[in-house]
């Protein structure tokens, strides 16, 4: 039975940034890459411990072999995205968070796979079991294993696709359910299967009313008639979990919990593909769809990637400025190169980074698109504290935050920050709040270790 | 030939930022949104406001260079223009411009004037005095409290306040008016302003006619000083405050609305005032609305970013203790300058505010206590 949602007039959760939307790749299908020579495949690919290596230099591997197993607690499986030889284990190579482990594969170019079986009318329990082989994890940045939230130990209402996909210039889940809609939907379903859920909600902001109909009018033939689609109006962080939670169903997750707890979990665009591929094709997570974009390319794309690409091949296959050396003035040179979108990216100083499961969006920045500006005092205008979706107040976490007192910029929030951005890009000091209070949560955390009290 | 990353940033996010949202385009905004009241106030008292408001400008300026580089070792601003704090932010004009409007056109302590018969053409104890008020608003109430944003009180305020203690008796909103010797009707050359009668306790029925009101809202009335007059121009910087988001809309109305109430309240309660009918109450409360630095204090100091506090619940009390001291002090002190006094004050609580009202995280519960 379909169960109608609270709200009657959807309404977004009010509070946050307008940013320039800048979908420049919006139009472009999704395109394959071939995966280059040689792979570098990281060993930290979601959040929680490395993988621990399977294979040994020498090792003749398949594309979608594991390379890597699960480590205890928050893991996930890795695997092989080319078929080849591996030539190194512990390959130290930079990476978003400093220099990482990696597995270096040579790729033979046979592109011989390795599927899993694939499952036909699959239990719940065979899905999440099939996740945690395919070593899917949150795609859309955050990485949380995925067979860990689909575990579920209460009962789920609703599950949230988050299809709101609020940050600037990313644009690979649009992509995704324009270009694989039927593939999308079954992939939500049997994730609802999964987490037992009642009614499936996919959301999406109200500029993407196009979108929207294509996937209602699939939802009506594929007779999914638990689900159904919510628009929102486009407002930065709109696609944050615990904001989205509560603009779909207008529950609180309570702070420092998960959606679970009002009964509700939420999946991302990618991960929902990933999980069709595994469960139908039985392709695990080698490879995803990302989007290459920013005026340092030419060609802003959404392509699929394979697992351990350096940005530089893909980079050059969008068409950025090539050179031998450095130039100042030249048009189109990246001044920023950031891996994700431009509110919550990491910004890389190396284009011999690696793409991980994560890596949703390759952005190439050049100096007309960052404006990089010293920051100045705070000037106390409140606001950071207006735009902030958490309702904290930066301005003071960042004051206390450098002033050592753990105790203060916990009362104003430290620990409650989702590190949106919202606040720094408001603030018309330039402060960079958002370093600040990651500052200020490591103070509150060495205030608690040694105290060992909980603020 | 390869990809290579001409000197790339590495930061922290988010990337973009606002564009053209920068902390001297604020301050830009609000020197747009005080060109009004300059004009009105030119308009109405003559050249010698232009006067102090350059001597102002110009005095609070070298107080900020010098400071910065005596004390801050900062490279002195004529070695290093385009890198001196000074130009890139321009609160220095903002607290100069709301100084110049705060003071009467002249301050007669010394009579070191010149003057053709009776009006003052140039008046040097004024000029003195700015530059006085000037380097005490910058270098004591902002400078020395940490620069930009660390301020404890509005500058301009504190000076205010300090001028009045100290020089009350020469203080006068002389009417010169030379360039347009326009008379709208009202007698508005004599000290005397609308508060000064409430303090004294003469308010007569007939001084908040519709007439009066309307005068003093154009700003055809004198006051004490020259920024104040005008209620109509003062709400023109106001919308345009308001359409640039450089203030929240709703503290100016809140804290008008307050006072509104009190002066109400407390008009009922003075047995000085004979009410004949409901259009003198009402009459009575616009005329404290209209009157005195209310409304520009509201529009322009109030909202003063690093004295106010930072939550709407904490504007709101801010606002309320405003009101109530303006009333007061208006009413029972005999002094027509409750805004100013009462301003202060609340500036002086806005750190407590602050401390105590502070929004609670989205989705906050409250911790269960552990029974022992
Ligand atoms: S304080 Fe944290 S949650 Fe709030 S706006 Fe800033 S980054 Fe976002
Ligand atoms: S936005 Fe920036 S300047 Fe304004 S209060 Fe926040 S930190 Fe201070």
């Amino acid at each position: 039975m379909k169960q109608n949602v609270k709200h009657k007039k959807p309404k977004s959760f009010p509070i946050g940034v307008h940013t320039i939307d800048n979908k420049l790749s919006q139009f472009a299908p999704i395109e394959f890459m071939h995966a280059p020579d040689t792979v570098y495949i990281a060993m930290q690919q979601n959040i929680g411990k490395p993988s621990l290596p399977v294979v040994k230099p020498g090792d003749y591997v398949k594309m979608g072999q594991m390379i890597a197993k699960a480590s205890e607690g928050l893991g996930a499986n890795i695997f092989s995205s080319v078929s080849g030889t591996v030539q190194a284990l512990n390959v130290k190579r930079p990476s978003t968070s400093g220099i990482a482990n990696h597995i270096q594969i040579k790729n033979d170019g046979l592109n011989t796979q390795h599927l899993l079986q694939s499952l036909e009318n699959p239990t719940p329990d065979e899905i999440c079991q099939r996740i945690f082989d395919s070593g899917i994890v949150g795609l859309g940045g955050a990485g949380f294993p995925t067979h860990i939230k689909a575990k579920v130990d209460k009962q789920v209402q609703t599950l949230i696709i988050n299809g709101a996909e609020c940050e600037p210039y990313i644009t690979c889940d649009h992509r995704i359910m324009l270009d694989y809609t039927s593939e999308f939907l079954k992939g939500a379903d049997f994730l609802a299967k999964c987490v037992h859920a009642k009614q499936v909600v996919i959301a999406f902001k109200n500029r993407d009313r196009l979108l929207e109909s294509k996937i209602k009018d699939s939802i009506k033939q594929n007779k999914l008639d638990n689900m159904d689609t919510m628009s929102f109006d486009s407002i930065y962080p709109l696609g944050a979990e615990k904001q989205l939670v509560y603009s779909v169903t207008g529950k609180k997750v309570p702070i420092r919990n998960i959606p679970l707890s009002v009964g509700v979990v939420v999946a991302n665009v990618a991960t929902v593909l990933a999980i069709y591929q595994s469960v139908v094709q039985g392709k695990t997570c080698y490879q995803r769809v990302l989007t290459v974009t920013g005026k340092g390319v030419k060609e802003q794309k959404n392509i699929w990637v394979a697992n351990g690409t350096p940005f530089e091949q893909v980079l050059q296959f969008a068409g950025a400025n090539m050179q031998d050396t450095p130039s100042q003035s030249a048009v189109g040179n990246i001044v920023k190169l950031i891996a994700g979108g431009p509110m919550m990216g990491y910004a890389v100083d190396n284009t011999q980074v690696v793409t991980t499961k994560t890596t949703n969006c390759i952005l190439a920045l050049t100096a007309e698109e960052v404006n990089i500006e010293t920051p100045l005092e705070c000037i106390n205008c409140a606001g950071c504290s207006k735009v902030c979706p958490m309702k904290l107040m930066p301005m003071f976490i960042h004051q206390y935050g450098q002033a050592q007192d753990a105790t203060n910029a916990a009362k104003y929030g430290a620990k409650d920050c989702i590190e949106c951005g919202c606040c720094s890009f408001v603030c018309p000091s330039k402060i960079p709040l958002v370093q600040t209070i990651r500052e200020a949560k490591k103070v509150v955390q060495k205030y608690e270790k040694t105290t060992k009290k909980i603020l | 030939m390869s990809i290579i990353l001409n000197n790339p940033v590495v930061s922290v996010s988010p990337h973009v930022t606002q564009l053209n949202n920068t902390t001297s385009r604020v301050m830009i905004d609000v020197l747009i949104s005080l060109l009004p009241v300059v004009l009105v106030s030119i308009f109405f008292f003559g050249y010698l406001v232009l006067v102090n408001l350059v001597v102002c400008c110009v005095a609070c300026f070298w107080s900020e260079v010098i400071f910065n580089s005596v004390v801050h070792k900062q490279s002195p601003v004529w070695k290093n223009v385009k890198k001196s704090s000074v130009f890139s932010d321009h609160s220095f004009a903002v607290t100069a411009c709301i100084l110049a409007l705060n003071l009467p056109t002249v301050i007669n302590v010394w009579g070191w004037n010149i003057q053709d018969g009776d009006s003052i053409l140039f008046s040097l104890d004024t000029v003195i005095l700015c530059i006085l008020m000037s380097v005490f608003a910058i270098v004591v109430v902002k400078m020395l409290f940490g620069g930009l944003g660390r301020n404890f009180a509005n500058p301009a305020v504190t000076s205010r306040v300090f001028l009045l203690l100290a020089f009350t008796s020469g203080m006068i909103a002389v009417r010169t008016n030379p360039f347009f010797g326009l008379n709208l009707g009202l007698d508005a050359s004599s000290g005397a302003s609308w508060l000064g009668l409430v303090g004294e306790g003469t308010v007569l029925n007939s001084t908040t006619s519709p007439k009066v009101l309307f005068n003093m809202f154009l700003g055809n009335v004198s006051s004490a000083a020259v920024g104040e007059t005008s209620v109509f121009a003062i709400a023109i910087g106001y919308v345009y405050l308001v359409f640039k988001k450089v203030i929240d809309w709703r503290l100016p109305l809140v804290l008008i609305g307050f006072t509104a109430i009190f002066a109400l309240v407390f008009g009922l309660a003075d047995s000085r005032i004979e009410y004949d009918s409901v259009s003198t109450v009402i009459g009575y409360t616009l005329a404290h609305l209209l009157s005195g630095g209310l409304v520009f204090g509201a529009v322009f100091m109030a909202t003063d970013y690093s004295t106010s506090p930072n939550t709407f619940l904490g504007a709101c009390i801010f606002a309320l203790g405003i009101a109530l001291f303006t009333v007061l002090i208006r009413i029972f002190a005999q002094w027509p300058e409750g805004f100013s006094f009462s301003l202060l004050l609340m500036n002086i609580a806005t750190p407590m505010i602050d401390r105590y009202i502070y929004p609670k995280p989205f989705g906050y519960v409250r911790p269960v206590r552990s029974s022992q």
